[in-house]
């Protein structure tokens, strides 16, 4: 059912699932429509100054021609005022479209990146799981960045460089159609350039990002473990291997712009060999009914030709760099939500607190099943506690629960409700889970614990830190409750973490608790206190707690993992007169 | 040092490239101008003047003309665009070399998603300050100079006259300056946020789902991205407002050359000949002048963002080199704490007072203590992770602070209680600090850790890849392969900051047996809350409130009846003072 796929790494290339095509194209397109007045508007406004700069050049002809020979002095002041209310409107009407435009390509990016940061919200543990992380912030940030310019003024500009081209054509047409065609005989030869350096500019530009995915990658985890890089001496390692990764990342450079620098040159040879073709043709008297002023009119015309076509291969240039960065963002939107509501489901009655699990079977990777057949019972308002060895799958027995992962087979439920028949946020809201990973967010304390429950009071907080006895260094701390929590965490020692993060658990005050190895770090001292604690709050709320310390689970039902299943069930007392695994565990900790 | 001067002391290697592209796009302007003069002579002498036989001789320089200027073009911006990313990858390395020795303090004081800011979309714009905003200012500024010279010579009056703008162009680009750098930094400033608060929300996955916290989390983003895309829409709004006059002033030059040209030739001081010419030419003045703006403001921006990596530069980690660092020639592994005090750099009150300790090569500390009562502090002293407020640290009789801080660093083997793992094999991880071991090694490593059994029932065993920070292993499985590593290590020091601690019993004493068992004993710190962790220790430290409170043996320690005695009562299920079950 759920094929994991294989883990990426820094300097492994991520394969493209789909690369860009049609509905790429499509989809950027519902993006760019809702501002398709806006965009019309600007392209008009672009039509317009470009007309009026096509006015100016005639003031100089004007000049030249007839005010000089004249000697109307009175007409070069007349001139000059036009020329200047010419040259403000065009500016104007410039800074209108360019502020148009980027209103609008800012807001699409701010759109794309919206959806991107939702639908990464959705996606499950897998998906985080199984590549860097350093990966997905750059799609975020900087890929969505780097399209902004191209989805407002590139698509205005195309349009705009097409229609100036056909308005040359026209006029060329007009003046000559045999240079018209003498000139459009080149266009097959550009097209067919264009159409060879499509795929390996698209490739190397593919392979750009590629490149530069990898590197943040590692930079990014690089930032991460530096510490552990540091005490390893690892230095001179990893500078190679980074020093490596930025080289990778020149040369793919490098690769594209020899590729889609040879545009610009082959237009200007194409031009070239155009106006050399008509001055020979004149020269030679190929086309004996030309006349000489046509020529020289036409190759006005022809400089202008080109122009439209040079403007054409750079925004060209953009698209493709363009796509390479746009197929990485829909592939990220197009990543499967594995785990979400089913067709139908509804809320989560509020929870009693029966949990069944039956015949589950689960994998993380198929094949290999973590667990087998394992069968499970918790009674409303029950502790249980989960033991066994490292590994045995009692961290994933929770995550079921929650709805982490889906299982292969079996069911599991809460108060006879299938948690696959019920909205995921109500199953979760119920539930507090304290995993192992005790990640806090930067901001203060006070912020940390309040993400529990976003509306409780400060009094609440208080309260909550109380319960978990994080209030004694809490308020120990020069800053108190408003002392800043750092990224690394690193004034807080992990026992003072997990204190932080188990008050977060409990503000939350779920119906369902779980908590796994939540006192690991904490000492025996503070966590017998905070057990203490808990006995109340634990009344009435079904909990799972997973701990290696033994004394911490004396008065819960003790569920012992191992083997894919649960081998053995029962209170400590009993366990221990079972003399089975649970006694040996259990021996093995006293001396 | 400005950041101009440090990109270009960075580059220095690349001038030569730099310099020569820079030359062949000024010479492919001079093809463009030869070339008119070639067909203006075919039209003159082959058309007109009926010399036939010059028509293939000029076509052959036109030809030539074209394919040189083809190639020139082509080589110009290879080799520009090769300076400009051999300078980024260098600059991406210098600073990568800086974020390595930088300390703790400043990983706590700067967030990752700003660092990574710094290094992606900041040096995005240091390349482009060296692929435009340095060949378009040189190109920019000798086609000016050039084109004046040529105005100056014929036609010294209207040259001035078409510089009339010049003194507003300049005082306008004062203003640019002024004002287009808040602006800039804003951007700058809200793009950072933006990434800082997707790279947490990334890192911190499973917590915001555990919480289910999707919709807070994107009512956060949603006010950072829109902030940011506020402050770029700003900047441009900003930027209109001066742009459309710099657009204007080199729009008008070509209006005066035609007014004041033109009443020069009316009343006879200037040819019409000339004046076609200052026509022609005024492109010359007119683009430089317009690309001005553009540069000064682009280059606004490139300062708000080199500004940003320069702080990488500029920084200093508090923990250094020594000037003549001590490299041992045989460490031993004896360590020793003289009256060690520590205070954060913030704090008020010490985390550390009056500590001494003792450990000879080759024995075993414990140290246990309450949550946050300085442990972790304490071992964290001796790789130098930070430094002693007063008193010392030494290892075999010499100061750490006076070690070779790599040598130090190959001294002691550390496995933290924040489990980092690699995205990388396992084997890859296990072997971190020491990339070659040999296979049999890190199998070694991994049976005295225990992690061989689950290792090899892995679907690609020590090559399988394990995600960021090690997800998808329990936190027992990460400890155990965080053990290996620092088994792997080999060193003659070696601290185990609570690394069983999500291990079950049965495995930690496995692993305990094979670390008595290992050839070569180090010196082992062992950090820890459970007895079973430091019972069999030679000496067990009892820190409390920053103090060591209790030390001695196990047998010692329980016979004083203190905080160890307590704690073991309460882990064995005895009650205090009254003897077994």
């Amino acid at each position: 059912m759920d094929i994991k796929k294989k883990r990426n790494k820094f300097n492994v290339d991520e394969e493209l699932e789909s690369p860009f095509d049609s509905t790429h194209l499509k989809r950027s397109f519902k993006y760019i429509k809702r501002y398709g007045k806006s965009l019309i508007f600007a392209l008009l406004l672009s039509v317009v100054s470009t007309i009026l700069s096509l006015i100016t050049p005639q003031f100089s002809g004007l000049v030249v021609d007839k005010y000089i020979p004249a000697g109307n002095i009175r007409g070069l002041f007349v001139m000059a005022a036009c020329f200047v209310v010419i040259v403000a409107l065009i500016i104007l009407i410039n800074r209108w479209r360019v502020l148009i435009t980027t209103r609008v390509g800012q807001t699409i990016i701010s759109e794309i990146r919206h959806d991107l940061f939702e639908h990464l919200q959705k996606l499950p543990f897998d998906y985080y799981d199984t590549r860097p992380h350093g990966k997905i912030l750059v799609r975020v940030v900087n890929y969505v960045n780097s399209v902004a310019d191209f989805l407002s003024n590139g698509i205005v500009n195309i349009i705009l460089e097409l229609f100036s081209l056909m308005a040359i054509i026209v006029f060329m047409f007009i003046t000559s159609p045999k240079l018209t065609l003498l000139t459009l005989a080149t266009m097959p030869v550009f097209v067919i350039f264009i159409v060879l350096i499509k795929s390996p500019q698209r490739r190397a530009r593919q392979k750009l990002s590629n490149k530069n995915s990898n590197i943040n990658a590692y930079l990014h985890e690089s930032i991460n473990g530096m510490k552990v890089t540091q005490s390893f001496d690892r230095e001179e390692v990893n500078y190679g291997i980074y020093s490596g990764l930025a080289q990778d990342v020149r040369n793919a450079w490098m690769k594209s712009v020899l590729i889609s620098g040879t545009i610009w040159p082959v237009i200007g040879l194409l031009s070239d060999t155009v106006k050399l073709g008509i001055y020979y043709s004149a020269a030679a008297n190929i086309f004996a009914d030309i006349s000489l002023g046509t020529i020289l009119t036409f190759i006005g015309y022809v400089f202008r030709f080109w122009m439209p076509i040079q403007m054409l291969g750079n925004l060209y240039n953009n698209l493709i760099n363009t796509t390479a960065y746009l197929e990485r963002i829909f592939e990220v939107l197009d990543e499967p939500i594995s785990i979400d509501d089913h067709e139908g489901a509804t809320a989560l009655p509020e929870v009693k607190g029966r949990v069944e699990f039956r015949d589950v079977t689960f994998a993380y990777e198929k094949g290999v099943n973590v667990l087998e057949h394992l069968n499970l019972c918790a009674e409303p308002g029950e502790s249980i506690a989960l033991v066994g060895p490292t590994g045995a799958g009692k961290s994933t027995v929770v995550s079921l629960l929650a709805r982490f992962y889906d299982i292969q087979e079996g069911s599991i439920t809460i108060d006879g409700h299938s948690i696959y028949d019920v909205k995921i946020s109500s199953l979760r809201s119920q539930m507090g889970m304290m995993l192992q990973d005790t990640f806090l967010f930067t901001g203060t304390i006070m912020d940390n614990i309040r993400y529990g429950r976003l509306d409780a009071t400060d009094e609440e907080v208080y309260e909550a830190a109380r319960a978990v006895h994080a209030d004694d260094f809490i308020s120990q701390l020069p800053d108190g409750y408003h002392t800043e929590v750092k990224e690394r965490g690193s004034s807080l020692s992990a026992g003072q973490r997990q204190l932080i993060s188990f008050a977060r658990t409990l503000l939350a005050d779920p119906r369902i608790l779980i908590l796994d190895e939540a006192t690991s770090a904490i000492d025996t001292k503070t966590e017998l206190l905070v057990q203490q604690g808990l006995q109340a709050l634990l009344k009435g709320r079904t909990s799972f707690i997973i701990a290696h310390r033994l004394s911490t689970i004396k008065n819960c039902r003790i569920l012992y993992v191992a083997d894919k299943q649960i081998v053995e069930n029962g209170t400590h007392d009993e366990l221990l007169a079972l003399h089975g695994r649970y006694y040996d565990l259990y021996t093995a900790q006293l001396d | 040092m400005g950041p101009v001067k440090w990109v270009m002391s960075t580059a220095r290697e690349n001038y030569g490239k730099m310099i020569i592209g820079m030359l062949l796009s000024v010479l492919c302007v001079g093809f463009n101008i030869i070339s008119p003069i070639v067909y203006a002579r075919i039209i003159d002498d082959v058309i007109e003047g009926g010399q036939a036989e010059k028509l293939l001789p000029l076509c052959a320089i036109a030809i030539a003309c074209a394919i040189l200027f083809v190639i020139f073009t082509y080589a110009s911006q290879f080799l520009l665009e090769l300076g400009s990313q051999n300078t980024e990858r260098d600059l991406r390395k210098q600073l990568y070399a800086k974020l390595q020795i930088m300390d703790q303090n400043y990983y706590g004081a700067n967030r990752t998603g700003d660092l990574m800011m710094k290094l992606t979309g900041d040096l995005d714009w240091v390349r482009h300050f060296t692929i435009f905003l340095i060949p378009q200012t040189i190109t920019n500024l000798l086609t000016f100079f050039a084109t004046l010279i040529v105005f100056l010579i014929f036609n010294w009056k209207l040259a001035l006259m078409a510089m009339i703008f010049t003194p507003f162009t300049v005082l306008m680009t004062v203003k640019v300056r002024r004002n287009m750098r808040p602006a800039h930094n804003r951007v700058r400033e809200s793009v950072s946020q933006l990434n800082t608060l997707v790279q947490e929300n990334i890192s911190g996955n499973r917590v915001v789902k555990a919480f289910v916290r999707e919709d807070y989390e994107l009512e956060r983003f949603e006010e950072k991205n829109r902030a940011f895309r506020d402050a770029s829409i700003n900047t441009t709004r900003t930027w209109q407002r001066y742009a459309p006059i710099l657009d204007g002033f080199s729009n008008c030059l070509t209006v005066v050359l035609l007014l004041f040209g033109g009443i020069f030739c009316i009343n006879g001081s200037m040819t019409l000949g000339t004046l076609s010419l200052f026509l022609s030419m005024a492109w010359g003045l007119n683009r430089p002048m317009n690309m001005f703006g553009t540069v000064i403001n682009d280059y606004q921006r490139f300062l708000a963002s080199a500004e940003k990596i320069m702080t990488i530069y500029y920084a200093k980690p508090d923990i250094e080199n020594p000037e003549h660092p001590y490299v041992p020639k045989e460490p031993k592994g004896e360590i020793e704490f003289r009256h060690v005090e520590y205070k954060y750099p913030s704090g008020k009150a010490p985390v550390l007072m009056d500590i001494n300790l003792k450990a000879k090569p080759g024995q075993t500390i414990g140290i246990m203590g309450p949550t946050g009562c300085g442990k972790s502090t304490l071992v964290s002293l001796i790789p130098r992770f930070m430094d002693t407020s007063r008193g010392s640290v030494l290892i075999d009789g010499v100061d750490v602070r006076k070690y070779d801080l790599h040598a130090l660093h190959s001294i002691v083997g550390m496995s933290m209680q924040d489990v980092f793992l690699f995205s990388e094999t396992i084997d890859a991880n296990i072997s971190y600090g020491n990339p070659d071991l040999a296979e049999e090694r890190v199998i070694e490593c991994a049976t005295d850790a225990d992690a061989d059994s689950f290792i090899r029932r892995m679907p690609d065993g020590y090559e399988t890849i394990i995600g960021e920070r090690g997800v998808g292993l329990s936190g027992g499985q990460k400890q155990r392969i965080a053990l290996a590593r620092a088994l792997a290590y080999d060193t003659p020091i070696l601290i185990l900051d609570d690394t069983t601690s999500a291990v079950d019993m049965d495995t930690e004493a496995y692993i305990q047996e094979r670390l008595r068992a290992r050839k070569k004993k180090a010196t082992t710190l062992i950090v820890a809350q459970r007895i079973s962790s430091v019972k069999d220790a030679d000496c067990i430290y009892i820190l409390e409130n920053g103090r060591v409170s209790e030390y001695g043996t196990h047998e010692e320690l329980l016979k004083k009846r203190g905080y160890y005695y307590s704690v073991y009562c309460l882990q064995n299920g005895i009650t205090e003072e009254g003897g077994a079950n």
